[in-house]
């Protein structure tokens, strides 16, 4: 071969030498490399988002919102910009309502990020933009708002963190819809130029599904009124507590649901744990002498009794396994008629009703009238009350079911056990939801449910006007409006205190509905633990017709004679 | 050879244009996202604007708000009422 031949085989390998070692450093970085570089890459010029989904509102009947959102500020500083800490401080303390010396230890941390305050309003951050602090910033959040602060806040509930620090609804509307009303969120994956401004035909998006919007059936117009009323009576009677239930008794729909103490879920934290639990669903309690008239529809229901059956063992105190029960009042009517029983809210009456209905069959319309098991409100922490086994009855259970005590329910276990006499014997399905609305649109409508037929329209018919003459001519006859009829029924339960009932303290009531022949509303009130008298006719009845006076305006209910 | 220079020009020629035509719809596409961006600011900004505005409206109109400053300004309940409704029939049934 000759030198220049050999010179030229050598250039050539040497070139394919180097050209394999720049295929094989090619294949490195673009293949076993590539993946990881291409992450980086993305991470230096792209840059992803969440998309917060809206939590749904919840409206009232009206569509007034009594949550929705709102935009909270969170404002922060950068310390290293900030040469005058002190005057900083100083002119945002009034503002942010924290002290000095909290504001100017957070100013002196060796940070660039310093959180200052949280869940500022916009009229905080206008004032703090106006003193035009270099090294101060805003962050904007979403808060729940609640409109009407503390109204109904036992059945809204509150939003609140998990322990991941997501937001998460608790009790009431909040709670139970939580799935419905937080939505889920969304991302948006942007690339970003040099200067880093978004790439538009390069943007990738993860829809955010906001949440759905519930509409109440409560009035808002009720709701005022009974809290206000009920506000007013505890202050009067001096209760301890109180509430006050008022219902549509023909679907189930509730109106108005108020108690107190109450709290306000715009600040919850602020107010004790056990002021978030709504007790019209959550507590149980024994009823006393409202609960006659479910037990008294039982027996005229089954046929053992009639309105003009009278009692042969009323003429003085009933004596029953070592137990004396005597009337409220200790006063006797010998052969007093099943209506007069109630009339005069006669306990011993009761027993004779009680005798005749007889164990399986109160246990059976217990049952019918929902008693022991949940209503299946769309509310979160709903309990049910106490019925004990058929084989834990003695006979003084027995009898002192008859008017109410020994046994425990929910306040709305019994006013919808009350609305079967007020609208033919049906037990509705109690509900506070009647609408949801998508986040496309769509409206789910929620019908009344009938689930069970507790007794008939003829027992219905006949307790209704037992119930209205009660309520003419019992003990709370007093405070009744003249011109409209009204079927109810005092209670006074004394309270079960550490194994025996304490005779000064009772949940006084008064359970009822209107107009009795064609009924609208149905009202359950209850104090606990009335000071200035333990009746019910003295001060829940007063509360009750109070709130009647003001529901029959408002809803052009007219009088009838 | 001549063809060959010809062709050489021409391809030379359309890779110039091309690239000139890239640059334009480039440049376009960036001042697009920077004014995509401005634009996107500026609803941000209205819907915050929206949002607090709508919220103070619903603070302002509520029956606590109303209640409240009723009762500042003097008002009471009123007690009285009257029915303009004439009476039912007087057999009342279901």
């Amino acid at each position: 071969m000759s030198k220049s031949r050999k010179r030229q085989s050598v250039i050539i390998i040497i070139f394919l030498a180097v050209y394999v070692v720049i295929v094989a450093r090619l294949f490195y970085w673009e293949v076993i490399r590539g993946p990881d570089l291409k992450k980086i890459g993305e991470a230096q010029s792209s840059d992803s988002i969440t998309l917060q989904a809206k939590r749904g509102d919840i409206l009232a009947s009206d569509g007034f919102p009594l949550a929705t959102n709102t935009l909270s500020y969170w404002l922060y500083a950068n310390p290293k910009l900030i040469s005058n800490k002190q005057q900083y401080a100083q002119e945002l303390s009034p503002l942010i309502k924290k002290n000095v010396s909290s504001i100017s230890a957070a100013l002196n941390q060796n940070l660039f990020w310093v959180s200052l305050a949280r869940n500022l309003n916009s009229n905080a951050k206008t004032e703090i933009e106006k003193l035009n602090l270099k090294g101060v910033g805003f962050e904007t959040e979403s808060q729940r708002l609640y409109p009407e602060a503390s109204l109904a806040a036992k059945l809204v509930g509150f939003v609140g963190k998990d322990i991941n620090g997501n937001s998460k609804g608790y009790f009431g509307v909040e709670g139970y819809y939580n799935d419905q009303l937080q939505g889920r969120d969304g991302r948006r994956y942007v690339v970003k130029d040099a200067l880093g401004n978004p790439v538009i035909n390069d943007i990738r998006e993860e829809q955010k599904i906001d949440g759905r919007t519930v509409q109440l059936t409560i009035d808002r117009t009720i709701q005022f009124i009974a809290e206000r009323k009920l506000e007013e009576g505890i202050e009067k009677y001096g209760a301890a507590s109180g509430s006050v239930l008022i219902m549509d008794p023909n679907t189930g729909k509730v109106l108005a649901m108020a108690s107190f103490p109450n709290f306000d879920p715009q600040h919850y934290w602020d107010f004790p744990t056990s002021s978030y639990d709504n007790p019209i669903i959550s507590s149980v309690y024994e009823p006393g002498s409202t609960f006659k008239v479910l037990v008294m529809s039982a027996a005229i229901d089954k046929g053992l009794l009639t309105p003009q059956t009278r009692c042969n063992i009323c003429a003085g105190p009933v004596k029953i396994d070592g137990y004396e029960i005597k009337t409220w009042d200790d006063k006797y009517f010998p052969n007093t008629t099943m209506n007069e029983v109630i009339q005069h809210s006669d306990n011993t009456g009761m027993v004779f009703v009680a005798r005749k209905l007889g164990l399986t069959n109160m246990l059976d319309y217990f049952n019918r009238f929902g008693l022991g098991e949940l209503t299946g409100i769309d509310l979160q922490g709903e309990t049910t009350g106490i019925i004990r086994d058929k084989n834990d009855w003695h006979a003084i259970d027995l009898a002192t079911a008859g008017f109410g005590q020994g046994i425990s329910v929910t306040p709305l276990q019994l006013l919808n056990g009350v609305n079967a006499i007020a609208n033919g014997g049906k037990i509705m399905k109690p509900y506070v939801v009647q609408k949801i609305y998508t986040d496309t649109g769509n409206v789910i409508n929620i019908s009344p449910q009938v689930k069970d037929q507790a007794i008939s329209e003829t027992t219905s018919q006949i307790m209704t006007w037992v119930m209205v003459n009660a309520a003419e001519n019992g003990e709370s006859s007093f405070v009744n409006i003249k011109g409209l009829l009204v079927a109810g029924k005092t209670g006074t339960a004394q309270i079960p205190v550490a194994g025996h009932y304490d005779p000064t303290q009772t949940n006084a009531s008064f359970v009822g509905f209107f107009p009795a022949d064609h009924p609208k509303i149905s009202m359950l009130v209850i104090l606990n633990k009335p000071k200035t008298s333990i009746y019910g006719a003295e001060t829940a009845a007063p509360i009750f017709f109070n709130i009647t006076k003001e529901l029959i305006n408002y809803l052009n209910i007219p009088l009838t004679y | 050879m001549r063809k060959v220079n010809y062709i050489a020009i021409l391809l030379f020629v359309t890779a110039l244009f091309l690239e000139i035509v890239n640059i334009f719809v480039s440049n376009r596409v960036t001042t697009s996202s920077i004014h995509a961006t401005q634009l996107q600011s500026q609803i941000s900004q209205l819907d915050e604007l929206n949002q607090n505005l709508r919220s103070q409206i619903l603070t302002y109109t509520s029956f606590d708000t109303i209640a409240s400053r009723a009762a500042t300004l003097g008002f009471t309940e009123s007690t009285n009422s009257i029915s303009i409704d004439s009476p039912l029939e007087v057999a009342a049934s279901r």
